[in-house]
């Protein structure tokens, strides 16, 4: 099993938490680093070794408060790379999570669900 | 919108190394994200290391007289609506921290004795009546406002410049200038006027200018920028949505600069500018582009300038699953964005500025 991925937040980057053994996947807070290629990199690498063994099941949270267009980009990236994990059979599902108001998290999460091909599950947290 | 505000305001404050003014509303909160601004301003010019935290207290203590002090009329109408102000200024080898606020006009004899008593002590008797005040409850209850003056006064090592300007039979309008310099003695830089000040005072009133910023935009100079506007905005803005779309394209707007402006001298110069005018937001940027690169972004925004919300979508979707890794990281995407979220078509333009750069403006309305 791969070892775990921590990133603690940051004023303008998220929390990133990969574990394989707990089941736990998500990204939490506010992603607007300056060079958002160079700060999903090791995020990327992780979910690409995962995907060589994946669980039989990987349920992907997006607990996020803010993003900019370049780490909508880097989304892009590591939802392509869970979509190939699905393409072999196993279930993976995005959980995209916004607080009752916030209509552009929302529209956000409804944009990429519609250009993923991979079930998306909408939470409201209060 | 109106596109000639950010070169007109970039060549007001072109001698500043950093400008940073606010109108509206004042809290503590505020408080905190200036004085992080104002310390990071300092940070990369070492002759201001020394006084970083006199900088840091003198703007704690004008922003607390503003949020103490300040008349807030309970009815606005044309000859009272005249929010405080506050502006942090660098230039040169000196400081400006400067204040404006309403005050009544029944306290502004009393606070014009206080103000003229302090700047005609020397440092030994502003030291004693410091002392004095602080041993004495009941003289500092009385004096009140004046603690914080002389202690003001005492780490500028400057006078205290002030003014007031009536308004109308009730109240007055309060300027104070407090002065900072990195070495007292060898200072011999020509004061910057008060004068200017309400200048500006009435220009940013005029234009219904909330936030300006000039000096560098990168990245970690951003952030302070961007704490602040955010805190800002949770104040002045009820409504949730608009507020965070605001954000995010302000976000986007700063972030293309640190990217694309020109630097020059390890700086990228810049300005930004936020109005509110009738509960609508218009943010407007401008910085230095090389003259060759001009054409074609010229070309570039008018063609996306033009296109309408859904055509923007497709553009967007298309630069997203575009693998071309460009070398300043997904240009155009941005930009793409921010006409998505603008209320009003963008408006940008290109102004000569020397033989080798041009100013450009660019401006959204949310």
């Amino acid at each position: 099993m791969i070892k775990p991925l921590r990133i603690e937040e940051t004023e303008d980057t998220p929390k990133v938490l990969l574990d394989q053994e707990n089941g736990t996947f998500e990204i939490t807070g506010r992603s607007f680093p300056e060079d958002a290629s160079k700060f999903y990199f090791s995020v990327l690498s992780w979910v690409e070794e995962y995907a060589q063994e994946p669980s039989k099941e990987t349920n992907f949270y997006f607990y996020l408060d803010y993003f900019n267009s370049t780490s909508m980009k880097q989304f892009i990236e590591l939802l392509i790379r869970l979509e190939r994990i699905s393409e072999t059979g196993k279930k993976v599902k995005i959980i995209w999570t916004h607080s009752k108001n916030d209509e552009l998290m929302a529209f956000k999460g409804k944009e990429i669900e519609n250009m993923i091909n991979l079930p998306f599950e909408f939470k409201i947290i209060e | 919108m109106d596109i000639s505000i950010p070169y007109y305001f970039f060549r007001l404050f072109e001698k500043d190394t950093t400008s940073f003014i606010y109108q509206g509303t004042f809290s503590d909160d505020l408080t905190d994200k200036t004085i992080r601004l104002g310390e990071h301003s300092i940070r990369n010019i070492t002759e201001f290391n020394r006084i970083r935290k006199r900088v840091s207290f003198l703007i704690a203590e004008c922003l607390q007289n503003v949020i103490r002090y300040e008349e807030k009329p309970k009815v606005l109408h044309q000859t009272n609506n005249r929010p405080g102000t506050f502006m942090v200024r660098n230039i040169n080898h000196a400081y400006y921290i400067i204040s404006s606020n309403l005050i009544k006009n029944e306290k502004v004899g009393e606070l014009k004795i206080k103000l003229k008593k302090i700047n005609d002590l020397d440092k030994e008797e502003l030291k004693k009546m410091q002392q004095k005040v602080l041993s004495d409850p009941v003289f500092s209850e009385k004096g009140g406002a004046g603690l914080g003056m002389i202690e003001m006064t005492r780490k500028s090592g400057h006078k205290l410049e002030y003014d007031f300007e009536f308004v109308n039979s009730y109240l007055s309008s309060f300027y104070l200038q407090v002065k900072l310099t990195a070495n007292e003695e060898t200072d011999a830089t020509r004061s910057l006027l008060l004068n200017n000040a309400k200048d500006i005072y009435h220009e940013i009133l005029d234009k219904k200018i909330t936030i300006l910023y000039k000096g560098d935009f990168s990245q970690q100079s951003m952030l302070p920028v961007l704490g602040m506007i955010e805190s800002n905005l949770k104040k002045n803005t009820e409504q949730y949505n608009s507020r965070k779309k605001v954000f995010y394209l302000l976000v986007e707007l700063l972030q293309n600069m640190s990217k694309h402006a020109l630097e020059q001298n390890g700086l990228r110069q810049g300005i930004l500018v936020i109005c509110n005018k009738n509960q609508k937001h218009y943010i407007y940027c401008g910085n230095f582009i090389d003259i060759p690169k001009e054409e074609k972004l010229n070309i570039y925004l008018e063609k996306i300038s033009n296109l309408d919300k859904e055509q923007l979508a497709t553009l967007y979707k298309e630069h997203l699953f575009d693998g071309r890794i460009r070398p300043k990281g997904g240009a155009g995407l941005g930009l793409i964005d921010m006409m998505r979220y603008s209320e009003d078509k963008p408006v940008f333009n290109f102004h000569p500025y020397n033989a080798t750069s041009s100013f450009f403006s660019l401006g959204f309305s949310i």
